[in-house]
Formats: C-alpha cells, sequence, structure tokens
C-alpha cells in the first residue's frame, strides 16, 4: 500500500522496467531473458540471503582462523617451549646438584650445602611441573616417575656419602662417585629422553599449526571475498537496475568487510611471524643457554671430582677438558642468536658470559696445576673459595651472568608469546560481530529498494 | 856326591817348577777373578732384572737387595745417585691408596692422606730430606699401581701391594714391610665360617689385586666381581648388590671399622707380604729404601705405627716386624 508518493513512485519503476523489457537489444536478448527468470525483489532477496551466507562463512572460518592460532599459541608458546625449557632447568640443576655435593665433600662448606639444597627443591618443583604437562603421554609420565624416584636414590647416596665422610670414613667418596655415576648413566639419559620428546612434540606442533594457518587464512580471505563479491554484486545491480550511483549502507559493509579483511589477515601474519621468531629465534637462544648452563655445572663437578677421586680422577680430567671445549662451541652459537632487543641488564650480562667463562677456565687451570705441583691444599683451597681468582667466586659470576641472559631471553619469550596471542585476541569474535553487522548493513540497504515493491 | 848333588838338583828345580806353576796359577786365577769381576760389573745391568729369578730360585720372593750402610745424612745423597735426583726436585713423589682405612685413606675432616703406608713414605721422605712434608702423593688404584712406576710417574708406591715373582718381573720391591694376610668379610648374621661357605655367593674384590687371582682357586664356586677400588666393594656390600669381600685382612679390618653390619671370618688364606715397589733399575734406591725400613723396625718405629693405625682394631698383641730377607 504506502503514500500516494510511494505508490506513484513504485508505478514509476515499473513503468521503467515495462519499457526497458519492451526495447531489448538483439545481441543481449537471451541474457536479458535469462536475468528476467529472476524479479528484481527475488534478486534482493537472495543478495541479502547471500550476504548472511558469506557472512555466516567467513564469521566461522575467521573464528577457526584465529582459534587455531590461538591454539597453536598455547601448545607452542604455553606448553612446548616452556616444558623443554623446564626439561632443560631439570638437567641443568641435576648437575648443579652434583656440582655442589662435591664441592661441599671438597670442603665446600655449608655454602655449597646450602646451593645444593636449593637446587634439590627446585628440582622437585620442576620435575613435579613437568608431570602435569597435558603433553605427556604414558612413556613420558612414568619416565619422570622414575627419575623422581631416581632423584631421591641419589639423594640418600649423597646423605649416606656425608654421614660416612662426618666419620672420616673413606667409603664416603666412594658413595658420592655412586651418586654422580648415577647421575650421568641414568639421570640425565632420561632428562635427554623427555627433551627429545618436547622438542619433537614442538616441532610436530609447530609444523601443523603452520599447515593449519595457511588453509584457515586462504580460507577465512576467501569467504571474505565471496562476501565483497555478493555485496559488491548487490552494488551494481542496484546501480544498474535502479539507477542508484551507490548504496551508502553497502558501501559501508563492504568496506567494513574490506577493513575487517584487512585487519585478520594483518593480525594473523603479525601473530604467526611473533610465534615464528619466539620459536626459531627466542626458543633456540633459550635453550641453547639452558645447555650451556648445565655444561657449566657439569664441567664444575668434573673440576671437584678430579680433586676428590685422587689417582682415580682421569676421566674427570678428560671431562672437564671436553666439556668446556664444547661449552665454549655452545655459549657462541647461544650468545649470537641472543635477541638483540632484550633488557639492558641482560644485554650487558650477556657480553660478560664469554670473559667471566674464561676466567673460570684459567683457575680451573691453576687448581690443576697446583695438584700435579703436588700443593694439593692451595688446589682444594682454590676449588672451594669464592674469592674473585677462586673457583667457587669465578663460576658464581659466570653463573649469575648466565642467570641474567637466560631471565632477559626468557622475557623476551614471553613477550613475543602474548604479542602473539595479543594480535588476534580481539579477532576471535570480532569475525561474528562484522559479519552480523554486515549483514545489517545489506538489510538497511536493501529494505528501502524492497519496499518499493511492497503493495 | 854326583848322585846327591844330582837329587840336590832335581829338588831344587822341582820347587822352581812348583814355584812357576804356583805363580802361574795365582796370576791364571787372579786374571779370571778379574774377568769375572768385570764382566758382573760390565752384565751388572743385564744381570739385575734376574735377580729376582735368583731369589725366587733361592725360595724366598720377598728377598731384596742388602739396605745401604751406612746410610747417607738427609740432604747428602751421593751424587748420581737416584735419591739425589729426588733431593734436588725437591719433594718425593709417592703413589699411594686413598681409600684404604688404617693403611692409607684421605681423611675427609682433614682433607689430608692418613695410614699406615702414608707413614712409612713419610719415613723415606724424612730420611732424604729430613722433612717429612717434602712429599707428594699420586693416589693410584690397584690396578694403576705398576703401571705408574713404569712411566716414572712416581718414585715409589707404596699402597698395600703383595710381593710375587710376577710382579717382581715388572718392578723391584724392597723388603717386607707388613705382613698381612688374605681373608673375607661378610654380613654380621652370615653363617659362614670361611670362603669355602660361599658357594654360589658373590665375592668382590679390586680389579689386578692378588685377592682376585686367588679366589677362584680357593673357591672355584663363587661368583666374582671386580671392581676399582675395596670402597667401591663397601658399597655394594652395603647396597646388598655382593655377598661378601675378600682382600687382605688390614683392609678388610678398615672396611669393617666402616660397617658395623659386617665381620671378618676364618683364617688367613694366604700370605700378602707387602712391600714397597719401586723402579726395575733404581737398585740404589730399593737399598736405601731398604735402610730407612729396617730402620724403623729396629728403633721401635714400626712397632708404634703399628700400634697407632692397627693396634686398636687388629685382635692380639703387636706382632714383631717381618723379618727382612736379602741378596746382594
Amino acid at each position: 500500500m504506502g503514500t500516494p508518493l510511494q505508490v506513484k513512485a513504485n508505478q514509476t519503476v515499473k513503468d521503467r522496467e515495462m519499457t526497458l523489457a519492451t526495447i531489448p537489444s538483439s545481441a543481449a536478448a537471451s541474457k536479458t531473458t535469462a536475468r528476467r527468470t529472476m524479479s528484481t525483489p527475488a534478486t534482493l532477496m537472495v543478495t541479502l540471503a547471500g550476504v548472511f551466507l558469506t557472512a555466516l562463512i567467513m564469521a566461522v572460518v575467521s573464528w577457526m582462523s584465529v582459534s587455531s592460532s590461538q591454539g597453536a599459541i598455547d601448545a607452542i608458546g604455553r606448553q612446548a617451549v616452556p616444558a623443554i625449557v623446564n626439561i632443560q632447568e631439570v638437567r641443568a640443576r641435576l648437575v648443579e646438584m652434583d656440582a655442589n655435593a662435591a664441592n661441599e665433600f671438597l670442603g665446600g662448606g655449608q655454602s655449597s650445602r646450602d646451593k645444593y639444597e636449593v637446587a634439590r627443591q627446585r628440582l622437585s618443583a620442576l620435575l613435579a611441573e613437568a608431570g602435569s604437562s597435558s603433553a605427556l603421554g604414558a612413556n613420558e609420565r612414568a619416565e619422570i616417575a622414575r627419575m623422581t624416584e631416581q632423584v631421591q636414590v641419589y639423594s640418600g647416596q649423597i646423605e649416606t656419602a656425608r654421614a660416612n665422610s662426618r666419620q672420616g670414613f673413606p667409603v664416603s667418596s666412594a658413595y658420592l662417585r655412586f651418586a654422580s655415576n648415577l647421575m650421568h648413566s641414568d639421570l640425565m639419559p632420561a632428562a635427554d629422553r623427555l627433551d627429545k620428546f618436547y622438542s619433537d612434540y614442538l616441532e610436530a606442533q609447530y609444523a601443523h599449526q603452520s599447515s593449519v594457518h595457511t588453509v584457515t587464512l586462504v580460507a577465512a580471505m576467501a569467504a571474505a571475498l565471496a562476501l565483497l563479491a555478493v555485496l559488491g554484486f548487490g552494488q551494481v545491480f542496484l546501480s544498474k537496475r535502479m539507477h542508484r550511483s551507490v548504496n551508502p549502507a553497502l558501501a559501508a559493509a563492504t568496506v567494513l568487510i574490506v577493513a575487517f579483511s584487512c585487519m585478520l589477515g594483518i593480525g594473523l601474519m603479525r601473530s604467526s611471524s611473533f610465534l615464528a621468531e619466539a620459536k626459531e629465534k627466542d626458543f633456540a637462544a633459550l635453550h641453547g643457554l639452558w645447555q650451556a648452563r648445565a655444561l657449566a655445572y657439569d664441567a664444575k663437578g668434573d673440576q671437584s671430582l678430579y680433586l676428590v677421586m685422587r689417582g682415580n680422577g682421569a676421566k674427570y680430567e678428560t671431562g672437564f677438558a671436553d666439556k668446556t671445549k664444547l661449552l665454549e662451541g655452545k655459549l657462541s652459537e647461544a650468545t649470537a642468536v641472543v635477541s638483540a632487543d632484550i633488557s639492558e641488564a641482560a644485554a650487558s650480562a650477556r657480553a660478560n658470559l664469554q670473559p667471566s667463562f674464561a676466567a673460570f677456565v684459567k683457575v680451573a687451570d691453576n687448581i690443576r696445576a697446583l695438584d700435579k705441583g703436588g700443593d694439593r691444599q692451595k688446589a682444594v683451597e682454590t676449588a672451594t673459595g669464592s674469592g674473585a681468582d677462586q673457583s667457587n667466586g669465578s663460576f658464581a659470576r659466570f653463573d649469575t651472568s648466565m642467570a641474567a641472559v637466560v631471565d632477559g631471553q626468557k622475557a623476551h619469550f614471553d613477550n613475543l608469546v602474548e604479542r602473539a596471542a595479543g594480535s588476534i585476541a580481539w579477532l576471535n569474535s570480532a569475525g561474528l560481530i562484522v559479519a552480523l553487522m554486515a549483514v545489517f548493513m545489506t538489510w538497511i540497504g536493501l529494505r528501502p529498494r524492497l519496499n518499493e515493491y511492497r503493495v | 856326591m854326583n848322585t846327591a848333588s844330582n837329587l840336590d838338583n832335581l829338588e831344587r828345580n822341582l820347587k822352581m817348577m812348583f814355584k812357576s806353576l804356583q805363580s802361574r796359577l795365582t796370576s791364571g786365577v787372579r786374571t779370571l777373578a778379574a774377568a769375572m769381576v768385570a764382566l758382573a760389573v760390565v752384565a751388572a745391568p743385564l744381570t739385575s732384572p734376574t735377580m729376582a729369578q735368583a731369589a725366587d730360585q733361592s725360595g724366598d720372593v720377598t728377598a731384596s737387595l742388602r739396605p745401604l750402610s751406612p746410610m747417607p745424612h738427609a740432604l747428602q745423597m751421593p751424587s748420581g745417585s737416584t735419591m739425589k735426583k729426588i733431593q734436588d726436585r725437591g719433594r718425593l713423589i709417592v703413589g699411594v691408596n686413598q681409600d684404604t682405612l688404617l693403611f692409607g685413606f684421605l681423611n675427609p675432616l682433614t682433607n689430608q692422606l692418613e695410614g699406615f703406608d702414608i707413614d712409612m713414605a713419610r719415613l723415606v721422605a724424612k730420611a732424604i730430606f729430613g722433612d717429612e712434608t717434602k712429599i707428594q702423593f699420586k693416589a693410584v688404584v690397584s690396578a694403576t699401581r705398576i703401571p705408574v712406576i713404569q712411566d716414572g710417574s712416581v718414585d715409589m708406591v707404596i699402597s698395600t701391594m703383595t710381593i710375587n715373582a710376577a710382579r717382581k718381573e715388572q718392578i723391584s720391591f724392597s723388603e717386607v714391610y707388613y705382613l698381612a694376610g688374605q681373608k673375607v668379610l661378610v654380613r654380621r648374621d652370615s653363617t659362614a665360617k670361611s670362603i669355602a661357605d660361599l658357594n654360589g655367593q658373590t665375592v668382590c674384590v679390586p680389579k689386578g689385586s692378588t685377592t682376585a687371582k686367588n679366589i677362584p682357586r680357593l673357591n672355584p664356586n663363587a661368583k666374582l666381581n671386580e671392581v676399582d677400588t675395596f670402597t667401591d666393594c663397601l658399597v655394594l656390600f652395603q647396597m646388598g648388590k655382593v655377598d661378601a669381600i675378600s682382600s687382605d685382612d688390614v683392609v678388610l679390618a678398615g672396611l669393617a671399622k666402616q660397617d658395623p653390619y659386617a665381620k671378618v671370618i676364618g683364617e688367613r688364606l694366604t700370605d700378602e707380604p707387602y712391600g714397597i715397589g719401586m723402579p726395575k733399575d733404581a737398585s740404589d734406591f730399593v737399598r736405601f729404601v731398604n735402610g730407612v725400613i729396617s730402620q724403623a723396625k729396629s728403633d721401635g718405629t714400626w712397632t708404634q705405627m703399628y700400634g697407632k693405625w692397627l693396634g686398636a682394631t687388629l685382635p692380639g698383641a703387636a706382632p714383631n716386624p717381618p723379618r727382612g730377607t736379602y741378596t746382594n
């Protein structure tokens, strides 16, 4: 029905359409006939339905895309990598315990004992944390449970060594050696197996994330393009059929979808880029730093055991030489990939890593020279002292620097993961909102035209 | 007259011939003796390795070179001697065991090596330098005792080492400074009375020790578990991974002292005469060390050392020091 003015306008539209229909061009006759199979209101309704459908698809696909990226961030940035770092720290704490036990035995006293106890408690917490990871299979859980038991056995042997040592019994050094052998022949290989499991898990997750990310991003872009195509069709249809230059609502919906598509694409790409940087660079640096730290503790343990196991200490002397040589390479590799924009304190500590390690090695060389020169007393004092030119002191400076670099690199990694998550956090529900807005705008844009056909 | 004169001439000629023959014989004997002496001097380095064989042939494998007499004063070692080289170096280098309680062990409380063997080594250092602290200990285990002597890493090894013919082929030994004997250590609640009762049970012994070689002969049905050191055996024993430990009685006494749930059983299965090991070609040093040992035995030092380290652990009164037997 409508007002008289509306009725007149409708009549004008119908007359124009009839005029157009009575003078078809011969060339386009067949096509025009085909188009005429659908009336204008029907076409407009189909357009509206098409917008609704494609908007829905875009919303769902973009949600899937964002969700899969968030899942990858969780799996890689918040599970696999922290789990690997956790296991690397487990390795480091194991050998830190061993190094401090040997140093205490040599005469390192309460200071070494306190460090041993701190490392033991931290190790317990790390193993409990490792056991709670959802990424673990039954075998890995059993491995962690067995490691926890073996740490108890190790601690028991150290306690027995201490008890015998207090009575001046030489069997104490044998217990220390048995404990150290347990550490290196059982616990460290178990930690290495877990590290490999998590590393494989990380690579699998990353490969999966990369493929899913690509597929969902392409699908989301395809859905957005389909929506834009429907909107474009509506715009062109209205323009041709009703001589409207631009339908503002459809245009606004188009701009909204274009903007959303761009932001979705940019957000996903940025997220993926941050995650890739976190995994490829920061994680590699963290992994290398923790391995270097564990190797350093191991070398420190060998240095003490060389003096404890007099006459039977050749393997510890060789072990120290091999480990420090390996460590020099690891330190070079790890510090080379440490992020350039870590905190100032961490950057300063990084610059100090290699010099402080070289100073520790120099002290170790001096200890062996003293021992071989017959001055065991001085060698032991140097091995257990905390002065600048003594072993515990020089190693503490290296380890303090190492801890600062590790903390700085971990903070950088966490920051990248958060930025990866932040880049797409708002996109999760934005797709649905944008889709609804696009449908609403299309409805707003088409409703007056549809109303023109209402009687 | 002629007859008498002829008889006189005959007698004179016979005397001259006899004197000439006597002179020639004496000269020949002297020449022969000189030649033998010269041969002995020239061949001395070649013949010295077979002294052990000579001693073995004499039936006493423990016989060592006669002590140096008179002994040089401290810091006045004879020029060119092994002792002079040690004196010039400024310290005596001695291979010792560091985990044999009572004989040679690193006291965790003092971080110093202590024991009967350590004190014996200090006596030698004191004889050379007049200062028992002029000494560098290098810890050895059973399997490395002979190699460190052969490669010159140490001047001597004093590490509860039994003198036997096989070892004397490789190194020289001092006279016996302690006479031990192989026994067996078992759990306190064990019913075994001797190694014969350990059929099917695992007996722990240090690698390269004489006890490791003796067990199959003493009880072929016992299982052997060879490890690096005596104390490794004690750890395995306390962990329940071996049933018994076999070694010299003094070593086992040291182990039993560290484990109140262990006991030493049976009679001495073998005699284990301990000697100080030295390089094969250091006969002057062997004589010097024998001088130090025999001095310690005769002046009461040995008995004091026994009382200090073993008196409270081994049953019975202190024995007399083992008698030294010598070859020239």
